[in-house]
């Protein structure tokens, strides 16, 4: 797996690392230059020197005695050497360091002096310098024995770089242990640093950690959160928020669907134990059965709505759409409320438009109407009215169901396509108005891409719905 | 004894109230918060069976209000309201018992008797006056040993002045603890019942039981 704190501390070293080896290389070879300068000054110092003391004496070029003679260009320990050509091919003249061997020769004769690292009698590494001049003649003759034509000479002087290599060797050993402590201490820097500056990604995760479904409600928090992981933090906020809304929607449903099955449970278990405690006339029996009926029917229902609401919220359900004439499958879905209408002595008006169709989901259609219908006559106060109409608006099938009696205000109303409200705590009828009745038919209207609103007015709630109607031609055809 | 059952689901609150006259409980009922506290305020009831979410005036504003006018009866909570957080509101509203929907009658019908026993401060179920012992759970009532048969109201009669043995009741207390709002009313109706109990568990070589004390009211058992 991919880790930042590796990358980070992998790739920081890494460039510390080639830094510091860049840096002691450049270091050595300025070293190295600036010594060789040295050393090749020194022989350059000497070479010219000993070209002060060669002279020509008729015509033979030899080197003053006593300079050739000095100690140094004996065949010591580490001597220094010189050589010495003459332009007419006579025998060189030698230092006694170098016991009749030549030292490396240059291919030209130089006009400059020319420096170059050569291999010296014995093996050894040396440094050498060419230099050609004219020697000057010998003061003790007379000018007129001048015409002998003066000899061009070429003098090589050398000497051991031992020393030069040692230091050299020092001073590349001393880099090693130098560049290998600074990237050991980059590295172990690095990782502290890259280690503290990690540290809001481990206060993250132990924070985010924290977290549980118990604990939703909880923010991330980390102290001195660095600007880059603020809206990280922000995004997770926002996301902890849209969970706990969820579940708590999700609970508070459950409770709900819960508490709204044990009413009804209660109902037909203490009714039944009752009748079950001794023995009762037909009619007790009766009475009992039918109770117990309308109670398991409410239930019933319920349970529909709720499988309904929960499969429309899984995307599971698809509509069978056709042109249906909305006003004959109204009045057919009103014949089972008529008693209920009679006995609580409702004023039923209709206004319908007999040929108006529309596009319709015949199964759907029957429980959205159902519940209306269910509600309008629950809630229409005894002796009420229920009105119901059916009317082509600008190519819309427009149903409004409406009943008297509605005791709710602007602010309830808003609320009344929420599951499980209930204007009141009440469970008039039946006592199974669990409130799914309302928000079943709002997302099977939306399934049906129309519309349903509620209102109040003058004490009579209306609910209008508007669904998209078709042209009888079309029906027809 | 005199219950008040508050519920608005009339097929759970038809049965109950069935149930607790079987249990010969004189049983008044309500179906919404306003005319519960009403009926809980202007009698008192031995035990109130209140559910919480009902029409108008919910059970909590009842059980509050009802305390607020001083009135010390028994109520227990009967909801279908099972969360922690509302069993303890509901006890600390000034409940005395709580039960969740749906429920075992025979559990209700218990914690009802066990109320009521606390009301008059008693931990048995058995009730014994002089030589007469009254099992409250079986409603069996026997004298010197011998099984004395009674009618439910007669019981329940013998039932309220027994809690009460030794202290004088009045007419009125026994109407309101032993008579349900739809019996006819009058305190000869008291009287009618008292003779009839007392042909019933007299006994003419035994101490009488039922004592009469004019102006006052009745009193079982030697008066404290």
């Amino acid at each position: 797996m991919r880790s930042l704190r590796s990358h980070l501390l992998y790739r920081t070293t890494a460039v510390l690392a080639l830094t510091f080896v860049v840096a002691a290389v450049a270091l050595y070879l300025l070293m190295r230059q600036s010594l060789l300068a040295e050393l090749d000054d020194a022989l350059l110092f000497e070479a010219k020197s000993l070209a002060a003391h060669v002279e020509q004496t008729d015509g033979r070029v030899q080197i003053e005695p006593e300079i050739s003679g000095l100690p140094e260009y004996a065949n010591t320990a580490h001597p220094h050497y010189f050589q010495l050509h003459t332009s007419d091919g006579a025998n060189p003249l030698r230092s006694a360091s170098l016991a009749g061997s030549d030292l490396p020769w240059p291919i030209a004769r130089p006009a400059e002096p020319a420096y170059r690292s050569i291999v010296l009698p014995g093996q050894r590494a040396g440094r050498s310098v060419a230099l050609g001049f004219q020697p000057r003649p010998d003061e003790e003759d007379d000018p007129a024995d001048w015409v002998v034509e003066a000899q061009r000479v070429t003098l090589v002087v050398a000497r051991e770089t031992a020393g030069l290599d040692a230091t050299l060797a020092r001073l590349g050993g001393l880099l090693i242990v130098i560049t290998l402590s600074a990237a050991t201490a980059s590295v172990l820097l690095t990782g502290s640093v890259v280690r503290h500056e990690l540290r809001p990604l481990r206060a993250l995760a132990l924070s985010i950690d924290q977290i549980s479904v118990a604990n939703l409600s909880h923010r991330v928090r980390i102290a001195d959160c660095p600007a880059e992981l603020i809206p990280v933090v922000e995004c997770l906020d926002q996301l902890l928020g849209r969970l706990d809304q969820a579940l708590t929607r999700e609970k508070s449903f459950t409770a709900d669907v819960a508490h709204e099955l044990r009413t009804p449970l209660s109902g037909l278990e203490t009714t039944l134990e009752v009748c079950a405690s001794r023995i009762r006339d037909v009619k007790g029996y009766q009475t009992v059965v039918a109770n117990c009926l309308g109670i398991t029917r409410g239930m019933h229902v319920m349970v529909d709505n709720l499988l309904h609401l929960a499969r429309a919220d899984a995307g599971q359900f698809a509509l069978r759409l056709e042109p249906i004439e909305i006003s004959a499958l109204i009045r057919d879905y009103w014949s089972p409320f008529e008693e209920r209408a009679a006995e609580r002595k409702l004023h039923v008006d209709w206004e319908l438009d007999a040929f108006l169709c529309a596009l319709l989901d015949r199964e759907s259609t029957r429980q959205i109407v159902t519940n209306l219908f269910d509600n309008a006559v629950s809630y229409a106060a005894v002796g009420g009215q229920v009105k119901t109409s059916v009317v082509d608006q600008r190519s819309r099938a427009v149903v409004t169901i409406a009943n008297t009696g509605c005791p709710l205000n602007k602010a309830e109303i808003s609320r009344v396509f929420d599951r499980f409200w209930r204007g009141d705590a009440s469970r008039t009828g039946a006592g199974l108005h669990c409130g799914l009745g309302l928000s079943v038919c709002k997302q099977l209207v939306d399934l049906h891409d129309g519309t349903i609103s509620a209102e109040v007015r003058d004490g009579w709630f209306i609910v209008t719905l508007a669904l998209p109607a078709v042209q009888a031609a079309t029906v027809t055809a | 004894m005199r219950i008040l059952l508050v519920e608005d689901f009339a097929v759970l609150r038809e049965a109950t109230a069935l149930g607790l006259r079987e249990a010969g409980f004189a049983v008044d009922e309500a179906v919404e918060g306003e005319t519960g506290l009403w009926y809980a305020t202007s009698n008192d009831y031995d035990v109130v069976i209140l559910d919480l979410m009902l029409p108008r005036l919910d059970g909590m504003s009842v059980l509050g209000r009802l305390r607020a006018a001083g009135k010390k009866t028994h109520v227990l909570i009967l909801t279908a309201r099972d969360a922690c957080a509302d069993r303890v509101a509901g006890l600390n509203g000034g409940a005395d018992d709580y039960l969740v929907k749906p429920f075992v009658f025979a559990e209700l019908l218990a914690r009802v008797r066990a109320l009521v026993r606390r009301r008059y401060d008693s931990k048995s179920p058995s009730i014994e006056v002089g030589d007469m012992q009254i099992d409250t759970t079986t409603r069996v009532v026997r004298r010197d040993g011998e099984f004395i048969d009674l009618s439910g109201r007669e019981y329940s009669l013998l039932e309220f002045l027994a809690l009460r043995a030794g202290q004088v009741v009045s007419r009125t207390e026994i109407w309101e603890h032993v008579y349900e709002f739809e019996s006819e009313a009058g305190s000869n109706v008291v009287d009618a019942f008292i003779r009839l109990l007392r042909k019933k568990i007299e006994r003419p070589h035994l101490p009488p039981l039922i004592h009469t004390r004019r102006g006052h009211g009745y009193c079982l058992g030697d008066l404290h």
